[in-house]
C-alpha cells in the first residue's frame, strides 16, 4: 500500500509535468498522461482483485485510487475554475455571498439557486474559514470525494457480504464516464451523489437497527438535504430506494413490516416531490425538453435515421486512433463482463437462475434473499442505454449523466464476475495483472469519454470549448467590466465570456434558458433589422461583448451560443462589424480580440429604424 | 470525554474566530470540522451512544454535519442571518446542545486501522510530498500560460460627473515595455493627442476628458480614441469610440447593409492575430 503511495505521487508529478507539456504543444502529452494513469491504476487493481488481501488494505486502495485521480483533476483546474458548469454554481455561490440570500436568479442555470444545497455548504466554508471560493471548494470536494467512496464501498460491502466484491465494485465504477471529472466538479450534482450513497447506507441501517432512530436522526435529515441539492439525483435515489423496497415486498418473506419497509422510500419521495413542489416544479421545464430530445435522437439513432460520429467532435476534430481503440476496448471489456456475469449477481442475490439449478415452481423465482443486489443487477441495463444516448448529439449529456447511476450496477455486478468467475479464489498474479489491466483500460476510457481531449486543457484557444476556451484574455475584459462599468448590466455574450461575465464581471448576462430570447441570432446576423431591434428592446440588452476569435473556428460543442442551430463554417467576420456603424452604438472596450459594445443609446433612442 | 471537549472546543472557537481576528489558516482548521464532521460526529453519539465509531459512522457523521448545515442555510435565509456571524452562532449552538446531550461514558475505542513501518510511513509521506510538488508545479505552469498579449482601450463615462467627462485609458498587457500614440477625434477632427507613451507590462494609462458634445445636434456626434502601438517596425492601431445619436436620424443611415465591413478594425484584429 505505502509503495502504491509513492507510485500514487509520482503519477500525478507525471501528470503535471504532462499538463505543462500540453501547454507547450507537445503531441505526445496526452500519452504520457494516460499511461501514468494506467502505471498507477493498474497495480491497485491487481492487488485489489486477489482473494488474500485484508478489508482495510481493500478499502485503503480504493481511497488511494480515488484520492490520485482527484489530483489528476486539479491538475486541469489548479488555479481557477475552468469548467463550465462550475461557473453556473459559482455564480450562485457569490449572489449568496454577496446577497446573503438564497433563490436569486441566476440566469446560467435558472435552475441551480433553487436547488442550493452545494452552495449553502461552501458559502459557509467561505464565510467561516476566511478561504477564497474557489479553494473552499476545492477543499470540500476532495473531502467528500472520499466521503463518497467510503460510503460506496460500505455499501457494496452489505450488498455483496464481501470487502473483496466492494473493492472490485468501487474501483469499476471509477470507470465511468463522469467519476474523475464531472462528479467532482463545483456542481450540484457531486454533492448529491454522495448524499445518494449514505441514503443507500442509511436504508441499510435502518434495517439493522431497532427503533427509528436511525430513520429520524440520519435518514431524515440527508434526505432532505439531497431533496434540496439536486433534482435528478433526488429522483433517482427515491426511485432505487423504492425498487429496493418493491423488490423486499414482492419475495413474501421479508421479516420487516411493511411500515419499516417503506419509511425510506416514501421519506425520499415525499421530500423530492415536496421540495420541487415548493419552488415551481423548476425540474420538468428544464430536463424535459433535455431527455425530450435525447430520447428523440436516440429513437433516431436506433433506427439508422442519423446520430453522432462517435470521435469526432462537433468541431471535426478527430480523437487518436489509440484513444478510440482503447475507449471501443473499455465498452467491450464492460460488455464481456456483464455477460458473464449478470446471472452469476442474479445468483448470489438467490434468485435461481443458474442452469442445472432451476427450480420447478415459479414462486421460487421471487424468493431472493439479497432485494438490493437485484435491483443493483438490473440497474445494470442502464449501462448500455447510456451509450446509445451518447451516440446522439442532443443525448449525449444525458448519457453522461446516467452514467454514476448505470455505474452502481455495472460495478458491482463485474464485481461478482471477478471474485467468482475471473480471479475467483486463485492467487496467480498473472490472473490478477489482467485482471488489473482490463480495470485500469475501463478506468482510462471513462476519463477520456468524460473529457474528451481537453483533460489537460489546450495548448492554444478553442472556441465554445468549455474548458479549453477560458483564459486570462477573456477573464481579464470581464473584471475590466466590474473594474469600470460597475456590476448588474444586462450583457449578452458567446457561451464562454457570457460565464465569465457573470461570475468575473458580475453582469447580469442574458442567455436563452432564462431570458426566452436568442440574442445569437442578432450578434450574428448581417445586419440589425426591425426583428434584431426588437430583440435589443425587449432584452433590454445593455452591452454586447464581441468575441472575434468566433469568426476563426467552429465550436467544439456544436453552438457558440445556446444549442439550435448547426454551424457548418465560422460565422463571417463581417457580422461582427455591423455595431461600428450604428448611431448611438459605442464600442467602449477594445483588446484587438474582444470588443464590448454600448447599445443603451441605440436601444433608447426612439429614432433608431 | 476527550472527544466531546474536543468538540466543545472546536464550537467555542467557531464563536471566537468571529469576534477576534485570526489568520485564514487557522479559521480553515476551525471551520472545516464544524462544517463537515463535528455536529453529525455528535449527533451520531447521541443516536448510537455504544456503537464503536468505524468507518460507517464516520461516513454518517460527514453526511449529517452536510444535511445539518444545507438545512441550516435555509434557516439563516428565512432568517436573513447568512453571515459569517450566523453561521457561527448557528452551527457552535447545534454543536453545544448536542454536546450537552452526548453522555460521557459513551466513547468506544476506535479500531486499528493499517499499521505501517516506518519504511511505508516514509514511501507513503514521500507520495503525499512530491504529489504536493506537483500540485504547485501545475499551478505555477497553469498560471504562466498566456497565449494571447494585447493591450485593453477603454472609453468609459466617468461616473458622478457631467454627462459629457469620460475616462480614456488603457493598460499594456504586451507581456513586455511597449511605446504608444494615442489620438482623440470629435467628428474627424483632432480634440487631443498624448504621443510617447511607455508603458510597462501591466501599467495603466489614465485620462479625464471632456467632450463638448452638443446637447441637441441633427447628426451623429462620435468621439474617437485611437491607441498605435509601435512593435519593431510595425505600428498597429485600436479603437474605441462614443457615439451620441441625432435627435432625429433616418433608419437608413443607421443600417448601412451594403458596407458594414470597417476594414481598419478588421486588419487591426488580423494583425493582433497574428501574435
Amino acid at each position: 500500500m505505502p509503495q502504491l503511495a509513492f507510485l500514487a505521487g509520482i503519477t500525478v508529478f507525471i501528470a503535471s509535468l504532462a499538463a505543462e507539456a500540453n501547454r507547450q504543444g507537445a503531441d505526445w502529452a496526452s500519452l504520457l498522461f494516460y499511461v501514468s494513469v494506467a502505471v498507477f491504476i493498474l497495480p491497485v487493481a491487481s492487488r485489489i482483485v486477489l482473494a488474500d488481501v485484508s478489508r482495510w488494505e481493500r478499502l485503503s486502495l480504493v481511497l488511494l485510487a480515488a484520492i490520485g485521480l482527484f489530483l489528476i483533476r486539479i491538475i486541469h483546474e489548479p488555479a481557477y475554475f475552468v469548467d463550465h458548469d462550475a461557473f453556473l454554481h459559482w455564480a450562485t455561490a457569490n449572489d449568496i455571498l454577496k446577497t446573503g440570500h438564497l433563490f436569486k436568479p441566476n440566469p446560467l442555470l435558472p435552475i441551480s439557486p433553487v436547488y442550493p444545497g452545494l452552495e449553502i455548504v461552501v458559502t459557509a466554508l467561505t464565510e467561516l474559514s476566511g478561504l477564497p471560493l474557489f479553494l473552499a471548494a476545492q477543499l470540500f470536494m476532495f473531502i467528500i470525494r472520499l466521503v463518497f467512496i467510503c460510503a460506496l464501498f460500505l455499501f457494496y460491502e452489505h450488498v455483496s457480504n464481501s470487502s473483496r466484491i466492494a473493492a472490485i465494485a468501487v474501483l469499476i465504477y471509477m470507470g465511468a464516464s463522469s467519476f474523475v471529472f464531472f462528479d467532482t466538479m463545483f456542481s450540484y450534482g457531486s454533492l448529491a451523489l454522495v448524499f445518494m450513497a449514505i441514503a443507500f447506507l442509511v436504508d441499510i441501517k435502518t434495517e439493522r437497527t431497532a427503533g427509528y432512530r436511525a430513520v429520524i436522526f440520519i435518514a431524515i435529515p440527508i434526505l432532505a438535504a439531497l431533496a434540496v441539492t439536486h433534482h435528478l439525483t433526488s429522483f433517482l435515489t427515491s426511485l432505487i430506494l423504492a425498487s429496493f423496497a418493491a423488490l423486499e415486498i414482492i419475495r413474501f418473506s421479508s421479516s420487516r413490516s411493511l411500515f419499516r419497509i417503506l419509511i425510506i422510500p416514501i421519506a425520499a419521495m415525499a421530500f423530492t416531490i415536496g421540495w420541487s413542489n415548493l419552488i415551481g416544479n423548476p425540474s420538468e421545464a428544464y430536463l424535459g425538453p433535455v431527455f425530450g430530445n435525447a430520447i428523440d435522437e436516440a429513437m433516431r439513432f436506433l433506427s439508422f435515421e442519423g446520430g453522432r460520429l462517435p470521435f469526432v467532435a462537433e468541431d471535426g476534430t478527430v480523437a487518436p486512433a489509440w484513444q478510440r481503440i482503447t475507449t471501443m476496448l473499455s465498452v467491450l471489456l464492460i460488455c464481456i463482463g456483464l455477460a458473464t456475469s449478470f446471472f452469476r449477481a442474479l445468483a448470489r442475490a438467490g434468485v435461481p437462475v443458474l442452469l442445472g439449478k432451476l427450480p420447478r415452481r415459479w414462486r421460487a423465482f421471487i424468493e431472493w434473499r439479497n432485494d438490493r443486489l437485484v435491483a443493483l443487477t438490473l440497474v445494470a441495463f442502464a449501462y448500455p442505454l447510456s451509450i446509445v444516448l451518447r451516440m446522439t448529439r442532443a443525448g449525449w449529456e444525458v448519457g453522461n449523466r446516467i452514467g454514476p447511476f448505470a455505474f452502481l450496477g455495472v460495478g458491482i455486478v463485474i464485481a461478482i464476475g471477478i471474485a467468482t468467475y475471473w480471479q475467483g479464489d486463485s492467487k496467480n498474479r498473472a490472473r490478477a495483472a489482467l485482471l488489473g489491466t482490463a480495470i485500469a483500460v475501463a478506468v482510462i476510457a471513462g476519463i477520456f469519454s468524460g473529457s474528451g481531449n481537453y483533460i489537460l486543457g489546450s495548448a492554444r484557444y478553442r472556441v465554445s470549448a468549455d474548458s479549453a476556451s477560458v483564459e486570462p484574455m477573456a477573464i481579464s475584459a470581464s473584471e475590466w467590466t466590474r473594474k469600470w462599468l460597475g456590476t448588474g448590466h444586462r450583457f449578452f455574450s458567446d457561451r464562454t465570456n457570457r460565464l465569465l461575465l457573470a461570475t468575473y464581471g458580475g453582469q447580469q448576462v442574458i442567455t436563452t434558458l432564462y431570458d426566452r430570447y436568442d440574442l445569437g441570432s442578432v450578434e450574428f446576423a448581417r445586419k440589425i433589422g426591425p426583428g434584431e431591434l426588437l430583440a435589443i428592446r425587449e432584452t433590454t440588452v445593455d452591452y454586447f461583448l464581441l468575441d472575434m476569435r468566433l469568426t476563426e473556428q467552429l465550436p467544439l460543442m456544436g453552438f457558440y451560443f445556446d444549442p439550435g442551430p448547426v454551424y457548418r463554417e465560422p460565422p463571417d467576420p463581417a457580422v461582427l462589424f455591423k455595431f461600428n456603424k450604428l448611431a448611438g452604438v459605442s464600442r467602449v472596450f477594445d483588446n484587438g480580440y474582444i470588443s464590448i459594445v454600448d447599445v443603451a443609446r441605440f436601444r433608447d433612442n426612439v429614432y433608431a429604424q | 470525554m476527550r472527544n466531546k471537549v474536543v468538540c466543545v472546543g472546536f464550537a467555542l472557537g467557531c464563536l471566537a474566530s468571529i469576534a477576534i481576528p485570526m489568520p485564514i489558516l487557522v479559521r480553515a482548521v476551525i471551520a472545516l470540522p464544524m462544517v463537515l464532521f463535528i455536529p453529525g460526529y455528535l449527533i451520531i453519539k447521541i443516536v448510537f451512544p455504544r456503537e464503536r465509531f468505524g468507518v460507517e459512522l464516520f461516513v454518517f457523521s460527514v453526511g449529517i454535519s452536510l444535511a445539518v448545515t444545507v438545512l441550516s442555510g435555509l434557516l439563516l435565509h428565512a432568517a436573513s442571518f447568512m453571515t459569517a456571524l450566523g453561521w457561527s452562532l448557528l452551527l457552535s449552538g447545534i454543536t453545544l446542545t448536542a454536546a450537552f446531550f452526548v453522555k460521557c461514558n459513551s466513547e468506544t475505542p476506535p479500531y486499528n486501522v493499517l499499521d505501517l513501518s516506518k519504511f511505508q510511513k516514509f514511501m507513503t509521506a514521500a507520495g503525499c510530498i512530491i504529489a504536493l510538488i506537483a500540485l504547485y508545479q501545475a499551478r505555477e505552469g497553469f498560471l504562466s500560460h498566456n497565449e494571447f498579449s494585447y493591450t485593453e482601450l477603454w472609453v468609459v463615462p466617468d461616473k458622478g460627473h457631467d454627462s459629457r467627462n469620460y475616462i480614456l485609458g488603457f493598460t499594456n498587457k504586451e507581456r513586455r515595455p511597449t511605446d504608444y500614440d494615442i489620438q482623440v477625434y470629435l467628428d474627424g477632427q483632432l480634440l487631443a493627442s498624448w504621443p510617447s507613451l511607455r508603458l510597462v507590462d501591466g501599467q495603466t494609462w489614465t485620462e479625464r476628458l471632456f467632450l463638448p458634445f452638443k446637447s441637441r445636434s441633427i447628426k451623429e456626434q462620435r468621439v474617437e480614441a485611437r491607441l498605435y502601438k509601435t512593435e519593431g517596425s510595425e505600428r498597429y492601431s485600436q479603437r474605441v469610440w462614443i457615439s451620441i445619436p441625432a435627435e432625429r436620424q433616418k433608419p437608413a443611415e443607421l443600417t448601412a447593409s451594403g458596407d458594414l465591413l470597417d476594414h481598419n478594425v478588421l486588419s487591426s484584429y488580423q494583425r493582433n492575430g497574428d501574435h
